[in-house]
């Protein structure tokens, strides 16, 4: 039963999300607006001095950056649909294990914030990289170990400062501070993939510190998020 | 039937598995206690009528009823089954129209439905879908978005949203509110046919008008449940 209630709600979701588009259309202008003006900023001088030794630092951290806060506007309207409609109770009366409930949010997260790497990576790269689609692969595993530890922190944050007043301006307060360590070995990680001179051996290491943060992250979830949602 | 009894404990006759019992119950937000010991209870396939003043308690006993909010102190089963230990069970069991219904506004009503029957895990729901919907007369508007409903038309689609699982305990909260007279009809009709099968714990301001299957009636009254004349006995039943 709990798999049929998980699918119904991550549907409802996507459902509820195709209809308006609101959280996938303004995190995709927000990063590809920023991917423009890093573009123009990047070829005017100082990106280029940067981009001539080879190193991936720059636009791995900048990747990464300009994802966060896209990532922000998509987790910041987890409960949007339930928050506009007065509908939150109807999802709090259903017979589903709290769990699920944070699994089917932090699943829809999950897919919003796939599709928009899938819509951004390929144009970063066209901006700011000089790296073969072979090697632009081992970013996949990077990103969806990412974006799993940011659906599921970002999931819990967003049911946190449901009932906040100013939640628009806490979910971000809070959330960063939790991700550092998480962008911290997305970047690092990312640098191995587009520095040229690196072996992808390297990255082993920062996606089994991706796994455990995500593994740690759903643990909490599964702790704390009947206690959250209740009230 | 039994009543609510201040101060004492409720008689048994709640505990049935579509009753309610409620002992000692008490809940705070803050500073300021809003049930204070309320003991009531409600025989499998009666009807409670809830009154009180505005800010009497009456939503937080239905909410705490429905497990959208926990008890402070106290016990309560509904359904037979204890709210705090198995909340899931006593969601399963309940129906709940509140003051908003409930239902997203970007999703045609046949939408709406559809997904709440899968998440109560309702097997080939097309027909259960058709015959509740048909029921508030809303047949018509099934595939209209909700957002576009009227007021009343969204609390008609709130009841069906709350028969859909076939609950055995029926929570309301001011349920005429924002309907005109055909729609109150309608729900008269609804409560017809639900009393006496399903346990119904209806608050309102306006106790004429369900007063006629009010098994019993309490009214909340500085955060105690206080029997309301001729309803507290077995002989206040239905009429």
């Amino acid at each position: 039963m709990s798999r049929r209630q998980y699918l119904a709600l991550v549907r409802r979701d996507l459902l509820g999300e195709t209809r308006r588009l609101q959280s996938l259309l303004s995190m995709v202008i927000f990063a590809v607006v920023a991917m423009v003006v890093l573009h123009y900023g990047w070829h005017a001088g100082a990106g280029s001095a940067w981009a001539a030794d080879g190193s991936g630092a720059v636009p791995a951290a900048m990747l990464w950056v300009v994802f966060v806060f896209a990532a922000l506007l998509g987790l910041g309207r987890t409960f949007a649909h339930e928050r506009e409609d007065d509908c939150l109770d109807a999802l709090l009366l259903l017979p589903v294990d709290r769990f699920v409930l944070f699994l089917a949010k932090a699943t829809t997260n999950l897919l919003l914030l796939v599709v928009l790497q899938a819509i951004v990576v390929p144009v970063f790269a066209l901006f700011f990289l000089d790296v073969t689609a072979w090697r632009l692969l081992a970013f996949v595993p990077v990103a969806l170990l990412a974006d799993v530890g940011m659906a599921a922190v970002g999931t819990l944050l967003a049911t946190l400062v449901l009932h906040a007043r100013s939640r628009d301006l806490v979910l971000p307060v809070a959330l960063l501070p939790l991700l550092v360590p998480l962008l911290i070995a997305a970047t690092s990680a990312t640098e191995a993939v587009v520095d040229q001179g690196a072996g992808l051996g390297s990255i082993a290491g920062r996606l089994g510190f991706l796994a455990a943060y995500d593994a740690v992250m759903l643990l909490v979830a599964w702790g704390t998020y009947d206690i959250l949602v209740s009230e | 039937m039994s009543a609510a009894t201040p101060g004492g404990a409720p008689t048994p006759s709640g505990q049935g598995p579509g009753g309610i019992v409620v002992q000692g119950l008490t809940r705070r937000f803050d500073r300021r206690e809003v049930l204070r010991g309320v003991d009531l209870s409600v025989a499998p396939g009666g009807l409670l009528l809830v009154l009180g003043a505005n800010g009497a308690g009456k939503t937080t006993l239905l909410r705490i009823l429905a497990t959208l909010l926990r008890p402070g102190a106290g016990r309560v089963t509904v359904a037979g089954t204890d709210v705090r230990q198995e909340p899931e069970a006593v969601r399963r069991s309940v129906g709940f129209v509140g003051h908003a219904p409930l239902l997203y506004g970007d999703l045609t009503l046949g939408e709406n439905l559809r997904f709440f029957a899968a998440a109560y895990g309702i097997g080939s729901p097309a027909k259960r879908i058709a015959d509740v919907v048909d029921g508030v007369e809303l047949s018509l508007r099934y595939d209209d978005p909700v957002r576009e409903l009227s007021r009343g038309m969204r609390q008609r689609a709130a009841l069906a949203r709350a028969l859909l699982h076939r609950p055995s305990v029926l929570l309301l909260d001011e349920p005429y509110a924002a309907l005109d007279e055909r729609a109150r009809v309608l729900l008269d009709g609804i409560l017809d046919e639900e009393s006496g099968g399903t346990t119904i714990v209806l608050v309102t301001h306006e106790p004429e008008r369900p007063l006629r299957w009010a098994t019993e009636t309490v009214r909340l009254e500085d955060g105690v449940a206080v029997p309301v004349d001729g309803r507290g006995d077995s002989s206040g039943g239905r009429r």
